[in-house]
C-alpha cells in the first residue's frame, strides 16, 4: 500500500535520528510555512510533531496528516529532510562566521542538485536562507550602532567560542598544528576593525582577544602533544564548556580531589587542570617566536615542547609533563634531577624555573640533534605512544614530578617569588590586562583568568636572564606596539591627532624631535 | 621643544619624566610617550574630570601627578577612554623601547 510504505518511509527516518524539530528553529519554521502554505490543513505539521514525541499514537492520526503523510509529494519532502538539515546547518554555520561572504545560492545548488523538491520548495527554503542571513546582518548592524558595549562584548564571546572550537578541533592535529593551526574570523575581524574605527574596543580588548588567538595557536600543539588522542577530543570539549562555566572554587575542589593518579582516569579534567599551563606556554612561545627567539625546524618545536614541559611542571600538572617528557625523551629523573641541581643553588622561585629551563633545553637540543628527529617527528610519535605505555609506568613518572613540584606552593606563590625579577613594565601589563578580563568578566572564570595571567608573568621571567630586552620586546610584541607607533606617526601626519604638548617626542616629523634634549642624555 | 623639568613641581611625573600625551581623534586612543622606564609597577591612571588632572598609580607610590592640567583639547578623550597606551621612547632613536596598555578610571566626582 503506498500510503502504509509512504508512512513507514517516515518511520524509517525518524527511527534513523532524522527529526526536523531540531532543526534550527529559522529553518524549521521555513519547512514548515513549505508544508502550511501548499497543504490545506492547519495541524497537520503539529500532528506530526506530536506523532514523533509519542503525544500521538499513529493510528491516532487525522485522517487529514494521515493524507498528508502518504502524499508522494511528503515523502520526498521527508527523504529530503537529512539533505536540508545538512545544507542548512552548514549555511548556519556559515553565516555565522562570515555572513558578509555568504553565496545563497551555493546552498540552494546543492539542495536542487541532491532532491527532488520541487521548485517551489526550493524557493521556499532559499526564501528562509534569505530572511535568515538578512536578520542576522541587520541583529549585528543593530546592536552595533545602538549598543557598542553589547558589540564589543559580543565579538569577546566570538572570540572565546572560537577558541573554544579551535581548542576542541585542534586536539587531534597534533604537532603539526604548531606551525598552522590559527583561530580566524573574517567577520569577527571586520567588526573589530569597525569597532576600532569608532572607538568602541579599547587596546585591552585587543589584548584579549590576541592572548585568545595564541591560545588557540599554542593549544594546538600543547594538546597534540599533551594529550595524543584523538578519542579525547569530545571529553575535552566538554571540559572547556564546563570551565567557562564555573569559578576558581569549583575548578580548586576538581583539582584537589583528582590530583595525582587518579587524574589519570578523568583526562577531561586532567585538560582543564593544565589549562594555565598552556596559557603560560602559549604566551610564551608566541612572544619568542616574534622575537626570533624560537629556532627553525625539529630544534624549535623542541624549543617550545620544552616551553610546554617547563609550563607543566610549576603548575603542578604532572600527567601531561610526564607525556610531554616521554616525548622528548627526558626522564621524569632528568626533570627532578634538573630541579634539584637548581635548587641546591638556593635560587629564587623563578630562578629554577629558569635554570630548569636552560639545563633541559640543552639536553634536549643535544638529544634531537643525536636523534636526528624533532618533535614533527618522532618525539610526537613517542609522545603518541606514551599514552599507550602501561599506566603504572606514566603513574610512576607523573609522581615523581608530582613530588617536585618547583614552588611547592603553586602557581600563586610562583608567581609572588618572581615578582622583583623581571621588568615591572611587563608585570604592570599582565596586571592590567587581568584587570580588564576580570572586568570583562569574559570567561566567568575572572579568578582563573587572573591565575593565568600570575602564572604567564611568573613563567616569562625565566628568559631573564638571556637578555632584558627579550623581556621587554616580549611586552613590546604582546601589545603590537610597532603598529601603534606607526599608527600615530600616520594620524599625526594627517593631523588628526592633539596632544599636551604639541608633539614633544617629533612623531610627526618621524625623526627625534628635541636634539637638544637628546643632547643631554 | 625644550623639556623643563624644573618647571614642574617635585613629586609629579613631569618633574622626572620627558612625556607628551596624544589623542588620535578618529579612534579616540589615548598614547603617552615617555622617555625612562619606569623602576615602579604602574598598575593604572586615573583622571579626575573636576580638577582636569591626571595621576599615574604605582604599586609601590601610590598616585604620583602628571604635574600640568590636562588641556581642554584632550579633555572629551580621558572622559571616554577606558585605557591607556604607554609607550617608553628612546630619545636618541625615537624608537619605542617598551609599552603597555593600564585602565584608565575617571573620576567625576
Amino acid at each position: 500500500m503506498a500510503g502504509q510504505s509512504g508512512i513507514d518511509e517516515i518511520v524509517n527516518l525518524f527511527m534513523r535520528g532524522v527529526d526536523f524539530v531540531h532543526f534550527p528553529s529559522e529553518i524549521r519554521e521555513g519547512l514548515a510555512d513549505v508544508i502550511r502554505n501548499s497543504e490545506s490543513s492547519d495541524n497537520i505539521v503539529d500532528d506530526i510533531i506530536d506523532w514523533r514525541n509519542g503525544v500521538l499514537k499513529q493510528g491516532d492520526l487525522s485522517s487529514q496528516a494521515r493524507e498528508f503523510l502518504e502524499s508522494p509529494t511528503t515523502i520526498i519532502r521527508m527523504k529530503s529532510i537529512p539533505k536540508i538539515q545538512e545544507v542548512a546547518l552548514d549555511f548556519t554555520k556559515a553565516i555565522e562566521s562570515n555572513s558578509d561572504k555568504v553565496n545563497i545560492n551555493k546552498y540552494i545548488d546543492e539542495l536542487s542538485n541532491s532532491t527532488a523538491l520541487s521548485s517551489g520548495d526550493i524557493e521556499a527554503i532559499r526564501s528562509s536562507f534569505d530572511e535568515l542571513l538578512t536578520a542576522r546582518e541587520d541583529a549585528i548592524k543593530k546592536v552595533m550602532t545602538e549598543n557598542p558595549e553589547a558589540a564589543r562584548q559580543d565579538v569577546l564571546d566570538q572570540w572565546a567560542k572560537q577558541f573554544d572550537s579551535a581548542d576542541s578541533r585542534s586536539s587531534h592535529l597534533g604537532a603539526r598544528a604548531f606551525k598552522s593551526q590559527r583561530v580566524d574570523d573574517a567577520d569577527l575581524l571586520r567588526r573589530i576593525d569597525e569597532l576600532e574605527k569608532r572607538g568602541d574596543f579599547s587596546g585591552t580588548d585587543k589584548l584579549y582577544v590576541k592572548f585568545k588567538k595564541r591560545l588557540g595557536i599554542m593549544t594546538a600543539g600543547a594538546l597534540g602533544v599533551a594529550v595524543a588522542d584523538a578519542s579525547l577530543e569530545s571529553p575535552l570539549s566538554e571540559a572547556l564548556g564546563r570551565v567557562s562555566q564555573k569559578d576558581i572554587p569549583v575548578i580548586s575542589a576538581v583539582t584537589d580531589a583528582l590530583s595525582g593518579t587518579l587524574a589519570l582516569a578523568v583526562d577531561g579534567v586532567s585538560y582543564v587542570m593544565s589549562a594555565p599551563a598552556k596559557f603560560m606556554a602559549s604566551t610564551v612561545i608566541g612572544g619568542l617566536e616574534e622575537n626570533g627567539k624560537i629556532a627553525q625546524g625539529e630544534e624549535g618545536d623542541n624549543q617550545r615542547a620544552l616551553v610546554m614541559l617547563i609550563s607543566h611542571v610549576v603548575s603542578g600538572n604532572a600527567l601531561p609533563a610526564a607525556e610531554i617528557a616521554f616525548g622528548l625523551d627526558i626522564s621524569a629523573q632528568d626533570i627532578n634531577d634538573a630541579v634539584a641541581r637548581a635548587k641546591a643553588k638556593d635560587l629564587s622561585a623563578t630562578e629554577v624555573v629558569q635554570s630548569v629551563y636552560l639545563d633541559l633545553k640543552d639536553n634536549v637540543l643535544s638529544n634531537a640533534k643525536e636523534n636526528k628527529y624533532g618533535l614533527a617527528g618522532g618525539a610526537f610519535d613517542s609522545a603518541r605512544k606514551s599514552v599507550d605505555r602501561k599506566k603504572e609506568e606514566l603513574t610512576q613518572s607523573a609522581n615523581m614530578l608530582l613530588n617536585n613540584k618547583i614552588s611547592g606552593g603553586g602557581l600563586s606563590a610562583m608567581s609572588s617569588g618572581v615578582s622583583g625579577l623581571f621588568s615591572n613594565n611587563v608585570s604592570s601589563v599582565f596586571n592590567a590586562a587581568s584587570d580588564n578580563i576580570e572586568r570583562l568578566g569574559v570567561t566567568g572564570a575572572s579568578k582563573i583568568a587572573f591565575q593565568f595571567i600570575s602564572t604567564v608573568a611568573s613563567i616569562v621571567g625565566i628568559f631573564s636572564k638571556e637578555a632584558k630586552e627579550s623581556i621587554q620586546n616580549f611586552a613590546l610584541s604582546a601589545f603590537g606596539i610597532d603598529r601603534k607607533i606607526n599608527d600615530l606617526r600616520e594620524a599625526i601626519s594627517n593631523n588628526r591627532v592633539v596632544s599636551q604638548f604639541g608633539d614633544k617626542f617629533g612623531m610627526g616629523a618621524n625623526k627625534p624631535h628635541a636634539p637638544e634634549l637628546a643632547a643631554e642624555l | 621643544m625644550k623639556h623643563d623639568f624644573s618647571k614642574y613641581s617635585d613629586n609629579t611625573m613631569l618633574a622626572e619624566f620627558v612625556m607628551d600625551i596624544y589623542a588620535h581623534q578618529d579612534t579616540g586612543e589615548i598614547t603617552i610617550l615617555y622617555d625612562m622606564e619606569f623602576d615602579k609597577q604602574l598598575l593604572y591612571l586615573e583622571y579626575m574630570s573636576k580638577t582636569k588632572t591626571l595621576d599615574f598609580i604605582f604599586k609601590e607610590l601610590g598616585a604620583i601627578p602628571f604635574g600640568d592640567e590636562i588641556k581642554s583639547v584632550l579633555i572629551p578623550y580621558f572622559e571616554k577612554a577606558k585605557d591607556v597606551t604607554l609607550l617608553h621612547m628612546d630619545i636618541k632613536t625615537n624608537e619605542a623601547v617598551s609599552g603597555m596598555t593600564v585602565p584608565l578610571r575617571v573620576n567625576k566626582t
